[in-house]
């Protein structure tokens, strides 16, 4: 068993909801609601690190700009390192902006192409810190460093360095201000997988290292395995399964995360995995279906199902799930 | 065995930059037999984009030009053919399904009129008949309720329905060749084994040839019987799917596998290779793949490695091929 408790809380949000508006009419009124993300409780530690995975729209990215303040959240309560979120104003949001920092999904749209490596590093010291040139000359030298890439880059342009690299200036600069946590959207989907694995090995050391702490968005349920130790499941704006990475995706309770891994590509054609074939697409998170929001794609849905939403119980120690066919506390695998 | 389809013999392509000009694809040797399913996978960069459109004669010029080489297809070099018999050619006899439909579809015309005039142009067939024809290829490639997304705009569907609609404007003109460029790349994993599954599923009934040009090993392992791979714009290995994945025969093709994050084993780190693949105007002499490769002799940087083979059909281009074993 993974120890998912321990040190301090980095992120505790509860119920978020955040609903974005529809304006129609005369007035460009609100005429409807996309319920991007609908009552969400996660709760991240450090050391622990989580990863966020479901198909496009549902949710996972909203989810990590409300509980930065990206967008203010319609609903719930999000405390980071203990101190409110929501209710804080515009001004003294400084303990999140700089001690969370964002790694983009695209490294050629990421980094300003008219700055220098040095300087796009350096700006979050700036912004942040008082330190002199000289002080920060240094710690930039030393994040490049972490990221294998050589203090005479600092001199270089962005169009002089290859994808895989730009994603390591990217997190050079997320790394610079020693953040407690790094969110890391879609870290590698731009990128060719030679340059992956040598960002996944890096992201892995320092995590270790210098005790870093990751909130990955991702797809790519294999590169969450190699970064995360706990995994939250989203469909349609609601978590369906949190647990031990390793446990969900070994013994996975819920029928969608069931879905999810085995629609992973496999290569030995002769022993392929049982595919569960999801119909259709994803509903609209405009009018969510009723009860369980999976029930009109789930291959294992019964009648009440479209009814009553099932509640989020905890199956094994640390291992959640809403779904009604595990809904008994305690029987697991 | 069956003809090959499609030939490639000695072609190279040069891209002129301000870097100075480079040759960015260099195939000695490749051919697609009649009916097969072949992958080509490489990284970005490798050339492998270069091939389709070096196949279908759309190789912007300047910056690029085709130095020498010849793609014969059934038999006839397409790069002698005139500009608008090769017109002719694209669509009505080779196909393609281009990566990212958003951009690859027209914004401002309904999706049914743009598989619509596909079939005017190349079929001949008046508007009604073409109307009825493009409701049963949207059948065919499983899109749900057909006759409404005729009339739907490409923002109004979602991103493995675009690439449907592109599916189905490739299939518009039964061509015998089919090149699918990174059809599955930027979809859910979820919409991306459905596509997948209706490639197979339409190869298996329409027996069209398919090219299918990827950065991804493991679609090419799911729906190609033959592959190749390219490294820095020449082919490193060539064989069966199966004994290339299973028994790699070059030490890239070996690296590329080792790379892939796989759920099982997350506690063990990625075996890594170093460095980046050459820039086109500065390739490194002898093998390119010599500098990141971990079992390179000093032969590797002297001369250029011949194709050894290594199996029936599996050649591997190095000087240690199946160093391994």
């Amino acid at each position: 068993m993974v120890q998912l408790t321990g040190q301090r809380v980095l992120i505790e949000a509860t119920r978020v909801k955040k609903y974005f508006p529809i304006k129609g009419g005369l007035l460009q009124r609100p005429v409807a609601w996309v319920r991007a993300v609908d009552g969400v409780d996660l709760i991240v530690r450090q050391g622990v690190s989580t990863g966020l995975v479901g198909e496009s729209g549902c949710g996972k990215s909203t989810l990590v700009r409300v509980v930065l303040r990206v967008y203010p959240a319609t609903e719930g309560s999000i405390r980071f390192l203990g101190q409110d979120v929501v209710g804080c104003p515009e001004g003294k949001l400084s303990f999140v902006r700089r001690n969370a920092q964002m790694v983009f999904q695209d490294p050629y749209w990421s980094l300003n192409p008219r700055m220098t490596i040095g300087d796009v590093v350096a700006e979050p010291l700036t912004v942040h810190t008082r330190l002199s040139r000289v002080e920060i000359g240094e710690q930039v030298k030393e994040a490049l460093e972490m990221m294998r890439l050589s203090s005479a880059d600092a001199q270089r342009y962005p169009h002089e360095f290859s994808g895989g690299q730009r994603q390591r200036i990217a997190i050079a600069r997320a790394l610079v201000l020693r953040p407690a946590l790094i969110i890391l959207d879609e870290p590698t989907s731009a990128i060719d997988v030679l340059a992956q694995a040598q960002i996944l090995n890096l992201l892995r050391s320092l995590q270790k290292e210098i005790n870093l702490t990751y909130l990955t968005v991702s797809h790519d349920l294999a590169v969450v395995s190699h970064l995360c130790k706990a995994v939250a499941v989203m469909y349609l704006g609601k978590v369906v399964e949190y647990g031990p990475t390793k446990e969900v995706f070994e013994t996975p309770l819920h029928p969608y995360t069931r879905a999810l891994i085995s629609a992973i590509p496999e290569f030995d054609s002769v022993n392929k995995r049982q595919r569960v074939v999801l119909t259709g697409s994803v509903p609209s998170a405009i009018k969510p279906p009723s009860g369980c929001r999976f029930h009109t794609r789930c291959p294992e849905a019964e009648e009440g199902c479209a009814e009553r939403e099932p509640q989020t119980v905890e199956a094994a120690p640390g291992h959640t799930v809403a779904c009604f066919k595990v809904a008994t506390p305690g029987r697991v695998h | 065995m069956p003809a090959p389809l499609l030939e490639i013999n000695d072609l190279q392509v040069e891209f002129r930059t301000y870097e100075g000009a480079g040759v960015t694809l260099d195939l000695s040797h490749l051919h697609v037999f009649e009916g097969e399913s072949f992958g080509l996978v490489g990284e970005s960069g490798s050339g492998k984009s270069l091939t389709a459109l070096a196949i279908l004669n759309l190789i912007p010029n300047p910056p690029g030009r085709i130095l020498r080489g010849e793609i014969l297809f059934r038999g006839r070099d397409l790069l002698k053919l005139p500009p608008r018999a090769m017109a002719r050619k694209r669509g009505a006899e080779i196909a393609t399904i281009f990566q990212d439909p958003m951009s690859s579809l027209n914004p401002v015309l309904a999706v049914g009129e743009q598989v619509g005039r596909v079939l005017m142009t190349h079929k001949g067939l008046n508007r009604a008949a073409a109307r009825a024809r493009t409701v049963e290829l949207f059948e065919t490639v499983r899109m749900p309720d057909a006759e409404s997304v005729l009339h739907k705009y490409p923002h109004e569907l979602s991103g493995g329905m675009r690439q449907r609609v592109m599916i189905a404007m490739a299939l518009s003109c039964e061509a015998p060749l089919l090149i699918a460029d990174e059809a599955t790349r930027n979809l859910d994993v979820t919409i991306q084994a459905g596509i997948i599954d209706l490639l197979a599923e339409l190869k298996e009934r329409t027996g069209v040839t398919v090219l299918y040009i990827a950065s991804n090993l493991s679609v090419v392992a799911q729906l190609c019987t033959r592959m190749g791979l390219l490294y820095a714009g020449q082919i490193v290995e060539i064989g069966g799917t199966r004994e290339v994945l299973r028994s790699p025969g070059h030490p890239y093709t070996q690296a590329l596998l080792d790379a892939i994050p796989r759920i099982g084993d997350a506690d063990k780190l990625l075996k890594v290779t170093e460095g980046f693949p050459p820039n086109p105007v500065a390739l490194p002499p002898g093998c390119r793949f010599h500098p990141r490769c971990p079992v390179a002799i000093t032969e590797c940087s002297e001369k250029t490695p011949p194709a050894v083979e290594v199996g029936s059909g599996h050649e591997v281009y190095c000087f240690k091929a199946g160093w391994s074993n």
